[in-house]
This record gives structure tokens, C-alpha cells and sequence, in this order.
């Protein structure tokens, strides 16, 4: 009995910690993806990529729109984070996470762009768009790969000390 | 692992122990080996010393007490018996091999051979030179305690317990190297340290196939955490009884080698080397205030040079808020060489400061200042701008708490301009995102040298950012796997 309430108990917790490490994730790197941006490192930004395609007002040009455009990703970016869980947990190492921030880095230039004419394609990006957003998908995806890896592997281990205790 | 040869003789045939210290140690040929053989109820006593490392008063007074046995003793008893009661000493101890005897007379301790019994007494008299408890150059803060581990590992041992009296404060002791039998200590709390690591740290030890630990806690590490050529300080080092203490209650297991101030605080990551004791004899307010000031010239140390040159090099991509940056006129010798140039000359100085004797640094300062400040510009060397980012970044470099740390941060700066010259914004984002990718490779005793930020643990990230009063901390960081979280 004991033990089915601590392990449900972890499982809420990892659930959270996802969600948390992705809330972040995407804060972290998007807010350097802005100052890459405000340094005209890549053409694509923030904004580019949420506030654009649907909304053309004064607003949304300048700052605040970066900012609010920073906290949607945030918000779009738990639902990557637990799909990365669902499906990938188990991979080892930093490779999983990388090749995760390439498929999103693709799945924007490649797949969407194709659906909004606002969001440029692959071919349309200059070489220092192309080679910043890369870096920084690339570094998101090891955030939440290599994050919820070892998450899940804390938690084997407290489970196995939780049951070994218990036996 | 070098074979023990069997030992021939029994410790009781006296003539055959004086043989072999006088053929095997150097007794007589070494000035610093003694030796004074006494009579006692007319058989042989033999008494081996070091000179320079035993205290010769209280020697005197135990040679004195065993005289008086020819005395005082009535005559029916055991010799050994007798001298084993009249050691006057709290630290006895016996052996029947002959190589821990020797290898006990070198550490300072004196050893009795009595003729014709098997065992021979070793006695605790060590005295090491050494200073007095002295406030650490490096880790120093404007108020609290001004104690600093010493050379010896014993005092150095007592600086902790004397702040940690917990009974489960365990100081386990081993030696080190084929040659030198260092003294290494392992000190851990038991119900609090992950048991996992203090085994995985026993077992490199046991691994350690050197002559002799010359530079101390320096070569050990490099046994320990495997460093290879990876420039980042995989170990936290400290100077500091306190900062020390608070690690063992946080769960950390300390080694400290004998011989060295610097103790090794495991296991480490890049964050602990951000830290100082500065930050908590403030108010948390305070600490959190510098904490970020040194965070910003940590950052700066590490990413302002390349980011000025990759904004003069592409003037077009500075932002318009910001279009003064940039050298008007790019003066006579490439930037790229001009920053690398400044960049080492600095270096000159760091190294030529360490040797320096102290009356002849201000003198040298003056030079420098003068030199670097206005000659070479006046001369066309350099630009002014050069010279102020360059400066900014070394004192950035100067700010980080880790000087270990620092070093690596220069060495990833200068190769981020390299790049940076060569590939220009590509090659500067690449290479940013290398240096974050090798680092969350980096392992330090099976601990991610990036954590709490990549594998993200807010609560603990929050710890790092933000210096909390210490009665709201009292849970223990979870990387150490502590065995009580609070």
C-alpha cells in the first residue's frame, strides 16, 4: 500500500518536473534567442515565429511583443516537453536531445513554413539565421533531452532504494 | 602493486633489525636517521628516531621514565611487559613487520626494539613543522572567521571536527603512493553522504599507481576525477574550515591530503565554483546582489571580447540603440591581433605578479598601467576600445571565486575569438554551443557538471541564483543524494 502511494507520489511530481524543465526550457532559450535577435544575429525571432503569422499591429513589433512571444513558447513548449517523455525517455546520452532540437528546427523551417508564408523557409534563411537557430534548437533540445533523461533516471533510482528498503 | 619480500629475521634478533636499518634505511649514512641504544636489566634496547620530524622533549622524557626502570622495577617481571607499562605516551602501538615499523619511523614516530621479543613498540612523538592556522590568500572575507587549513593533515582534521562534532563525522585515513605513503583523509558524514560515492572515491584511491602525491591534492584529483584535458577545475577546492563544514552538512565527502592547505570538495559541478563565502556573512539580500554582479563578470569574462570583435568585424549587425560600439578607425595592426596581443599581455602580468617580490609589484603596476595604457596607444598598438573590452573581461576573470575556473573561462575566450576570426558569426555560434554541449558531457565522480541548469532543477537552480536566508534552505542539494533530504 505503502508503496503504490509513494510511487504514484513520484510520478506526480516527475509529471510537474516535466513540465516545469520544458516551461523553462523554452524561457531560457528563447529569451537568448531574443538578445540573439536584438543583436541581429538571426532575422527570425521570437515574434517571427509566434506573433507574426496571425497578428499584424503596432504592438507586437517591438519589445512587448518579443516578451509575449518569449512566454507562448514557454507555455507551447511543455507540450514538447512531455511528448519528448511519452516517447524518448529511455534514450541515453546527449544524441537523443540533439537530434529532438534538429527535428523541431526542421519541423518550423521545413513544415511550417510551408502552412504560413510568414514564417520563412529553409531555403529563404541567410547563412547566420540558418547556423543561430540551429545552435539554440539544438541546445533547447539537449535542455529537455538530457533533463528528462536523467529525471527519469532519479527516479528509478529512488524507486529501487524505496522498494529495496521496503523488502 | 610491488611484492612485500618476506622478511628474514624475527624483530627480536637485534643484531640482524640494526643490519637492515643500516643497509635498507640509511641509519648512520642519512644525518637525519638517529639511533641510541640503552640498557635496560641488561638487555638491549634500540631507539630509531627522525630528527627533523619528532619532538625531541618528549622523547627525552620517555627515554628518562625507561631508564628509571633499572631502578625502580623490581626484578620478576617481563621486560617488554615493563617497557610497554612505562611507555608513558597515550599513542602505543606494536607491530611484528618490520616495513610499517620503517614506514612509521619516516612519518616521525619512534620505534623500540628490545632484544630477543618479536614486537617492536611505536610511539607517537611526531612534531611537523609547520604555521599556525592563517586566513586563506585566496578565499578571503571582510568578516567572520579568519581560520585556515595548514599544511598538516592533522590539525587540519581537528579544524573540522571542532565545527562538526557530530559522532558520525567520520575521518577515514589511507596512504597513498609507492614512494611517498602520503596521508589521505576521507571525511564524510555517515548518515548524510551517498554511500555510492564515498565506495566509488575509496575505489580510486585503491587505484592510485604513483611514485609519490608531490603536489599533494593536485595530482590526487587528477587520479580521482580522471581530468584527461578537459581545462575545467573538476573539484571544488577550499581553504576555508567553514566552507568545508557546511559542505559535510550538505552531504559533500571532503579529501584532504597531508601536506596541502587545499582540501577537495566532491562531487563538484560548475556552479559550486560560482560560489564564495563572501555571499552568506552578508545579509541574503547582499548575497544575492554580488552573487549576480559576479555572475555578470563571469559571463563577461567569457563572452564580451568575442561579441565586441564579431560587432566590429560586422558593423551591419549592431543594433541601432548601440551604433556607437565598434572602433572608428581599425588602427594599424588587425583587431584579431590587437585582442590577442592585450589579451596575453595581461597573462604577462598575472605570472609576472605571482613572482614578483612584493616591494618591486607597485613598480611593476606603474609599468604596466603606463605601458599598456597610454604607450602602446599613443604608438599605435592598440586601440583604446580594445584595451577597455580586454580590461573589462580580465577583471570579469578576476571576479570568478574559482581561480581554476577563470583560467579554463580565458582559455574558452581566446579559442571563441580564434573561431570567431576565422568563421565570424557562424563560427562564434558554433562554438558557443560546443562549449555549453562539452560541458554538459563533462562528469564529475558520476555527477553532470552542468547541473542545476542543464539537467534543469529549478528548485536548485533558484538556490544558485538567489542567496536564501539560511534558516529557509535547509534542504540538502539532491545531486549528492543525500541519505536525509532535509
Amino acid at each position: 500500500m505503502q508503496t503504490t502511494k509513494a510511487k504514484s507520489e513520484t510520478s506526480h511530481t516527475l509529471f510537474f518536473r516535466v513540465c516545469s524543465t520544458g516551461f523553462f526550457g523554452g524561457l531560457f532559450w528563447s529569451g537568448i534567442g531574443t538578445i540573439c535577435a536584438f543583436l541581429n544575429f538571426t532575422d527570425v525571432s521570437p515574434a517571427t515565429l509566434m506573433l507574426k503569422p496571425w497578428l499584424d499591429s503596432e504592438w507586437s513589433k517591438g519589445w512587448s511583443g518579443e516578451i509575449v512571444s518569449v512566454f507562448m513558447i514557454s507555455v507551447l513548449s511543455i507540450p514538447l516537453a512531455l511528448v519528448y517523455y511519452l516517447f524518448f525517455r529511455r534514450l541515453t546520452g546527449l544524441m537523443p536531445g540533439f537530434l529532438y532540437g534538429v527535428a523541431i528546427w526542421l519541423i518550423i523551417f521545413l513544415g511550417l513554413s510551408r502552412w504560413n508564408r510568414h514564417i520563412p523557409r529553409l531555403i529563404e534563411l541567410d547563412q547566420n539565421t540558418l547556423v543561430t537557430t540551429l545552435c539554440l534548437m539544438i541546445l533547447y533540445g539537449v535542455f529537455i533531452g538530457y533533463t528528462i533523461y536523467y529525471d527519469y533516471l532519479d527516479q528509478q533510482f529512488d524507486q529501487d532504494n524505496h522498494s529495496s528498503k521496503h523488502k | 602493486m610491488i611484492k612485500r619480500r618476506e622478511q628474514s629475521f624475527k624483530l627480536g634478533q637485534i643484531n640482524q633489525v640494526e643490519a637492515y636499518m643500516k643497509e635498507k634505511v640509511g641509519v648512520g649514512k642519512s644525518f637525519d636517521l638517529g639511533f641510541r641504544e640503552i640498557i635496560l636489566r641488561k638487555q638491549r634496547v634500540h631507539v630509531y628516531y627522525t630528527t627533523g620530524l619528532c619532538d625531541a622533549s618528549i622523547v627525552v622524557e620517555l627515554l628518562k621514565v625507561l631508564v628509571a626502570i633499572n631502578d625502580n622495577e623490581p626484578e620478576d617481571k617481563e621486560l617488554p611487559a615493563i617497557i610497554h607499562n612505562r611507555l608513558v605516551h597515550q599513542q602505543v602501538e606494536k607491530t611484528k613487520d618490520i616495513e610499517t615499523a620503517v614506514t612509521q619511523l619516516l612519518s616521525g614516530l619512534i620505534i623500540l626494539f628490545i632484544d630477543g621479543y618479536n614486537e617492536a613498540f611505536i610511539v607517537d612523538v611526531r612534531h611537523y613543522p609547520g604555521r599556525n592556522p592563517e586566513e586563506p590568500d585566496t578565499e578571503r572575507v571582510v568578516r567572520g572567521s579568519r581560520d585556515g587549513y595548514t599544511e598538516n593533515i592533522i590539525e587540519n582534521t581537528g579544524l573540522t571536527r571542532r565545527r562538526v562534532r557530530d559522532p558520525r563525522l567520520r575521518n577515514e585515513i589511507v596512504q597513498v603512493g609507492k614512494r611517498s605513503k602520503a596521508d589521505v583523509c576521507i571525511s564524510y558524514i555517515q548518515d548524510i553522504a551517498d554511500a555510492k560515492l564515498i565506495e566509488l572515491i575509496k575505489e580510486e584511491l585503491k587505484n592510485v599507481k604513483s611514485d609519490g602525491l608531490s603536489m599533494a591534492e593536485k595530482t590526487l584529483d587528477e587520479f580521482i576525477v580522471h581530468q584527461g584535458f578537459n581545462p575545467f577545475p573538476l573539484v571544488r577546492y577550499t581553504e576555508r574550515p567553514d566552507v568545508a563544514a557546511n559542505h559535510l552538512f550538505e552531504g559533500h565527502v571532503l579529501v584532504m591530503v597531508d601536506t596541502s592547505p587545499s582540501i577537495i570538495i566532491t562531487p563538484t559541478t560548475y556552479f559550486h565554483h560560482v560560489q564564495h563565502a563572501e555571499e552568506y556573512r552578508q545579509s541574503p539580500t547582499v548575497g544575492s546582489f554580488i552573487r549576480w554582479v559576479r555572475f555578470l563578470g563571469i559571463i563577461l569574462s567569457i563572452f564580451l571580447l568575442p561579441i565586441w570583435y564579431l560587432l566590429s568585424l560586422h558593423p551591419e549587425l549592431l543594433p541601432e540603440t548601440i551604433d556607437f560600439i565598434g572602433p572608428k578607425d581599425q588602427g594599424n595592426i588587425p583587431l584579431f591581433l590587437q585582442i590577442l596581443l592585450a589579451d596575453i599581455g595581461i597573462e604577462f602580468l598575472r605570472m609576472a605578479a605571482i613572482h614578483t617580490p612584493t616591494p618591486l609589484s607597485t613598480a611593476m603596476g606603474l609599468i604596466a598601467a603606463v605601458l599598456i595604457g597610454e604607450i602602446a596607444v599613443d604608438v599605435g598598438m592598440f586601440t583604446p576600445e580594445v584595451i577597455l573590452y580586454v580590461a573589462i573581461a580580465a577583471i570579469g576573470s578576476y571576479s570568478t571565486p574559482s581561480y581554476e575556473l577563470s583560467v579554463a573561462n580565458k582559455i574558452v575566450r581566446v579559442i571563441l575569438i580564434i573561431m570567431t576570426a576565422i568563421f565570424g558569426l557562424p563560427g562564434f555560434m558554433i562554438g558557443s554551443t560546443l562549449f555549453v554541449l562539452v560541458l554538459v558531457r563533462t562528469n564529475s565522480l558520476n555527477t553532470p557538471y552542468l547541473w542545476p541548469l542543464i539537467p534543469f532543477n529549478f528548485k536548485a537552480l533558484l538556490q544558485v541564483l538567489i542567496r536564501y536566508s539560511v534558516p529557509s534552505s535547509e534542504t540538502r542539494p539532491s545531486i549528492i543524494h543525500p541519505k536525509q533530504k532535509l
